[in-house]
């Protein structure tokens, strides 16, 4: 059995961390205690100092629970206790990516009981939790609707994860299995393709105008038609992008007014 | 017998009816009226009889005409353009009666134009008078009718709106949130743990309870909102900033519900969404009108994403709108946009109105 516990506590109420702070308090094996406020926070403090245990609101600003999971790296993946209070997906399914989860509020004996599932676990030798194998599988199949979209991109860089702003983005391009995201002068490469990018951003801010590009309507500045319902959209930075004739429909009601 | 055939007999008993009651009426009244000028009345027995002659086309054109009316009397509009129509029906009638009679007249020999213009207005104008007061008649009936859709109408969106406000309050998020802040609370500072299950009752009250005014006075919805805020305020700590800015008279009346759930979609998509996001700003306001009626303006902003570029309306938002148009029609309305530099505002427009 693992003798000292590090625990991460990640809700964006305040109130809430208070709740698991006071609880992992009064467990002896707990030595340290930090706390996150959203998903981005947690994603960081989780790569910085390698939790063994995360308490994981569900429902954050940002990123949300399942998204810090998605953007960790697979050699750094903590055992995880998901923190909710109401979920319309199936709870169940929590069983497959985390040891547990609570439902707030719950009762001191509640945590416990999860506190003694966590600990059942990580006495067995590292690399065997069953969960965290099934994790990504889990993340996979994870329907997108009813997730809070995404405001962040997390995007694994050699072992580091940087985030990329979506408000900043302008434009998306689709490249074999990835999508490069621009923004004013520079790019990254995200592992996704772009319609499942595009499921988990809020609808409405961004638009496909060609089977391989979407642009932010943010940052939308004119609409230069070409020939053949084929139209260059110039964006804010100064970057022109052209669409195909499958989206022309798509492109002119940019430019209505209804 | 069915219903169908029921009503048509009901219809016919009361077409003779309606015969029988104006000849009966009319007969009379010509007695009357000539007893007062000769001092001499013909029989009942044959003015009623002639009067029930002159009536007989009626039986047959009274539906006919009822029908046509109500073909185009009950279209928005309809009125003023049945009215139209009836001036123009007029003036055909007054022509066609004026070329059959200054035919028969010349037929005779004693053609002139004053008699053709007297003898046809006399002939023409009796049909056209029925006729609008038939018309008139299927108006008032129709008018009352349509009142009374409208208000079951009414009565039935707002009920549905209580019930989505409901919902939209009990939003299981914010009660489970809300009493897992209070478990928090039981150990660090029993008091507020106290004060904040009182807020959650108060809240559950409002909103279970409910009204069956139109309209409350702006001080209740203030305090059903400063709850609301008690328990946002602890959920959220530091973060929150809020701001209020109530520039009418606490008698200002508003809907009921009206600013609990501008202000929740501010935490819901401001403060809960982005996580740099604390600002949430109500401001109610007096504001001219184009039309010089006064008009209460509510602006809810928060430093939040902002909407899409083509924004939704969810549940909260929506509701609301359909509320305000329901309660004030087009001089209500329901905004939401952009706040610069970032963030959303949503403005709702209603009528200003006071408590008498």
């Amino acid at each position: 059995m693992k003798e000292e516990l590090y625990v991460l506590v990640v809700d964006d109420e305040p109130p809430a961390r208070a709740r698991l702070v006071d609880l992992l308090g009064s467990q002896k094996d707990v030595v340290m205690v930090r706390e996150a406020a959203d998903g981005v926070g947690a994603v960081r403090a989780i790569l910085e100092h390698a939790p063994d245990l995360v308490f994981l609101d569900v429902q954050m600003p940002d990123l949300d629970g399942f998204g810090v999971l998605e953007a960790l790296p697979e050699d750094c993946q903590p055992e995880v206790v998901f923190v909710t209070a109401f979920d319309s997906y199936a709870l169940a399914a929590f069983d497959a990516a985390a040891v547990d989860y609570l439902l707030k509020p719950f009762s001191d004996e509640r945590f416990a009981e999860a506190m003694a599932r966590v600990r059942r676990i990580l006495s067995r030798p590292r690399g065997q939790s069953r969960v965290r194998m099934a994790r990504g599988e889990f993340l996979r199949a994870l329907p997108t609707q009813g997730r809070q979209p995404l405001l962040r991109i997390p995007i694994q860089n050699q072992g580091r994860v940087v985030f990329f702003d979506v408000a900043d983005i302008e434009w998306l391009e689709a490249e074999d299995v990835y999508v490069r995201l621009h923004r004013r002068s520079e790019s990254q490469l995200l592992r996704s393709s772009l319609a499942g990018l595009m499921e988990r951003l809020e609808p409405g801010r961004f638009v496909r105008i060609h089977r391989s590009v979407a642009i932010s309507l943010d940052h939308l500045v004119a609409v230069h038609p070409l020939f053949r319902g084929t139209y260059e959209l110039e964006l804010r930075s100064g970057a022109r992008v052209r669409s195909s004739r499958r989206y022309r429909e798509a492109v002119r009601s940019l430019t209505r007014w209804d | 017998m069915n219903s169908k055939v029921r009503n048509w007999i009901f219809r016919l008993a009361c077409l003779i009816f309606a015969w029988l009651a104006v000849s009966a009426v009319l007969a009379e009244w010509i007695r009357l009226s000539l007893r007062i000028a000769t001092g001499n009345a013909p029989p009942w027995r044959s003015t009623f009889a002639s009067q029930l002659l002159v009536w007989s086309p009626w039986l047959v054109l009274a539906p006919v005409a009822l029908a046509l009316g109500r073909r185009w009397v009950h279209r928005p509009g309809g009125l003023a353009r049945w009215t139209l129509r009836m001036v123009a029906a007029l003036f055909v009638a007054l022509g066609l009666n004026v070329g059959f009679v200054a035919w028969e007249l010349s037929s005779r020999g004693t053609w002139s134009l004053e008699a053709t213009l007297r003898v046809a207005v006399a002939n023409g104008a009796l049909p056209v008078l029925v006729h609008a007061f038939l018309i008139a008649l299927l108006v008032g009936v129709g008018w009352g009718r349509q009142q009374a859709r409208l208000r079951r109408r009414r009565h039935e969106l707002w009920i549905e709106a209580r019930r989505e406000a409901l919902v939209a309050k009990l939003r299981p998020h914010f009660l489970f949130n809300a009493l897992n802040a209070v478990a928090a609370l039981v150990d660090r500072d029993p008091p507020a743990a106290r004060r904040m299950l009182a807020s959650v009752g108060d809240l559950l009250r409002g909103t279970l309870e409910g009204t069956d005014r139109p309209e409350v006075p702006l001080g209740e919805e203030q305090t059903l909102l400063s709850r609301y805020l008690d328990v946002e305020r602890v959920r959220y700590g530091d973060r929150l900033r809020w701001e209020e800015e109530i520039l009418v008279p606490d008698d200002t009346l508003v809907p009921p519900l009206l600013l609990q759930p501008l202000v929740e979609n501010a935490f819901h998509h401001g403060l809960a969404r982005d996580r740099t996001a604390g600002l949430v700003r109500l401001r109610i306001e007096g504001a001219g009108s184009e039309e010089g009626e006064p008009s209460l303006r509510v602006t809810v902003e928060d430093d939040g994403p902002g909407p899409p570029p083509r924004p939704r309306f969810g549940i909260g938002l929506g509701s609301t709108r359909d509320r305000l148009e329901v309660l004030y029609g087009p001089g209500a309305s329901l905004r939401l946009g952009r706040r610069e530099p970032k963030g959303a505002v949503v403005e709702a427009i209603l009528p200003w109105r006071r408590v008498p």
